[in-house]
């Protein structure tokens, strides 16, 4: 429900058809102030939906979606506004082909292949693929806090305008998430001895 | 400060987002408590991981010229398939999402949830969306912001004073979350529309009273450090109104 309503909240209201800015500016002001955090939303994307090729069709289509809507945006945080319409069109996208749950084996073979490493090299690495697999596993929810927080460095206040979701609960998935990726990470160390 | 409690804010302290009050408080309690610090070395040490672990995706080169081309043309680059089952996802979003995060949070109940949020609201001053001591305009300020009108009572003239109210998400559940003082104490009453299987009744954990009850086909749960005789005098005024 967070989804949809934040997406109408921030996408869909007052959106003024014909303001008085002409096309070729108010792309160049698109371009100029929404447009550099396509890295930040790619890396949203790709995290909620474990998938390299429906992350691009995502954050593509998101961008058209904020673009259209440009016009209502605020002005203040274009990141955050981003992030708001990236992270509702994944949410959906996830809804609509219930994939959301367990990352395919093709996947994890893609990603541990690699060139042979000394053997303190090779633990890092499988400290990191177990990370990264922890990660996955947490519910959409809770790895977009993650994500948020950890990997794109946003205060909570960022977070729940993003997600449209109230302070406690930014601070409550975090927790959760947190004590969940402990757990994950415990039991991954004893498979590996 | 005790510990169950302290090692909630462990994680919001770590990430700076603490208030002032907050931080002194733990601060305090961490100068003679080993296994709290031992949570956060090892928070810091999982974010150090994290954040140096190249775990950041970039996106793809060639999507950033595909994007500004589809500005420019303002033609959608990709497939409409993706929009219309986004439509659709939509419509029936609010069912789905719902059984989602229920899912999610099947083993954190209800009463633990509740109790977080409380202690989580005032740890960080965040108590309030819309400050007014009047009904009138808290109530339609949830206009739009959930799918039910949840009552909201006045009772100054009893000594519980209306704050304002928030939106809180619980249990999978959007909550219209209204804030009352009492004296010193705050009393935060979550309003939902009733669930078969919706608990009753008085409980306290971690030195808060929760009083939970249904009524005209909503559930309320009204939780806070106030004693729990004047909690329940609270509820018998709103269910008398």
């Amino acid at each position: 429900m967070s989804g949809t309503l934040s997406l109408s909240r921030t996408a869909l209201s007052e959106y003024p058809p014909g303001k008085a800015m002409s096309q070729s500016t108010l792309n160049a002001e698109f371009e100029r102030v929404i447009l550099p955090h396509l890295n930040s939303a790619y890396n949203l994307a790709r995290w909620l939906l474990r998938n390299e090729h429906d992350a691009q069709d995502v954050v593509h289509d998101s961008f058209l979606r904020a673009h259209r809507y440009f016009e209502s945006f605020d002005g203040s945080d274009g990141r955050a506004w981003l992030f708001g319409i990236v992270r509702n069109a994944c949410f959906s996208f996830l809804r609509a082909s219930k994939i959301q749950q367990i990352p395919t084996n093709e996947d994890l073979d893609l990603r541990s292949s690699g060139e042979a490493s000394p053997e303190h090299a090779m633990m890092l690495k499988e400290d990191l693929q177990a990370l990264r697999d922890c990660i996955e596993a947490l519910p959409p929810e809770y790895r977009e806090a993650v994500v948020l927080r950890e990997l794109e460095e946003l205060s909570y206040k960022e977070i729940s305008v993003a997600a449209g979701i109230a302070l406690g609960t930014v601070m409550s998935r975090l927790n959760r998430a947190r004590i969940r990726l402990e757990n994950c990470l415990t039991a991954k160390a004893k498979e590996i001895g | 400060m005790n510990c169950s409690l302290a090692q909630e804010m462990l994680g919001p302290y770590v990430d700076g987002e603490l208030d002032a009050n907050a931080e002194l408080q733990l601060r305090l309690h961490l100068s003679e408590c080993e296994s709290c610090n031992a949570v956060i070395q090892r928070l810091q040490r999982r974010r150090r991981m994290i954040q140096s672990g190249g775990l950041r995706y970039a996106a793809p080169p060639g999507l950033e010229a595909r994007i500004r081309k589809s500005i420019r043309t303002g033609r959608t680059g990709s497939n409409w398939r993706l929009w219309s089952a986004i439509a659709a996802a939509i419509l029936v979003a609010s069912t789905f999402s719902i059984r989602l995060t229920q899912h999610f949070d099947t083993q954190d109940r209800l009463e633990q949830q509740v109790i977080s949020n409380h202690v989580q609201a005032l740890m960080t001053g965040h108590t309030t969306d819309v400050v007014s001591t009047d009904q009138h305009t808290v109530k339609p300020w949830f206009n739009g912001r959930i799918d039910f009108s949840p009552p909201v009572i006045d009772l100054a003239s009893q000594g519980f004073r209306l704050l304002g109210g928030r939106v809180d998400y619980l249990d999978g559940r959007a909550a219209a979350t209204l804030v009352y003082q009492r004296r010193k104490h705050i009393i935060d009453l979550y309003i939902w529309p009733a669930q078969a299987g919706d608990a009753t009744g008085a409980e306290s954990s971690k030195g808060f009273n929760v009083i939970r009850w249904t009524e005209r086909g909503m559930s309320f749960t009204a939780v806070s450090d106030l004693n729990k005789t004047e909690l329940e005098q609270f509820r018998n005024l709103l269910r008398a109104t």
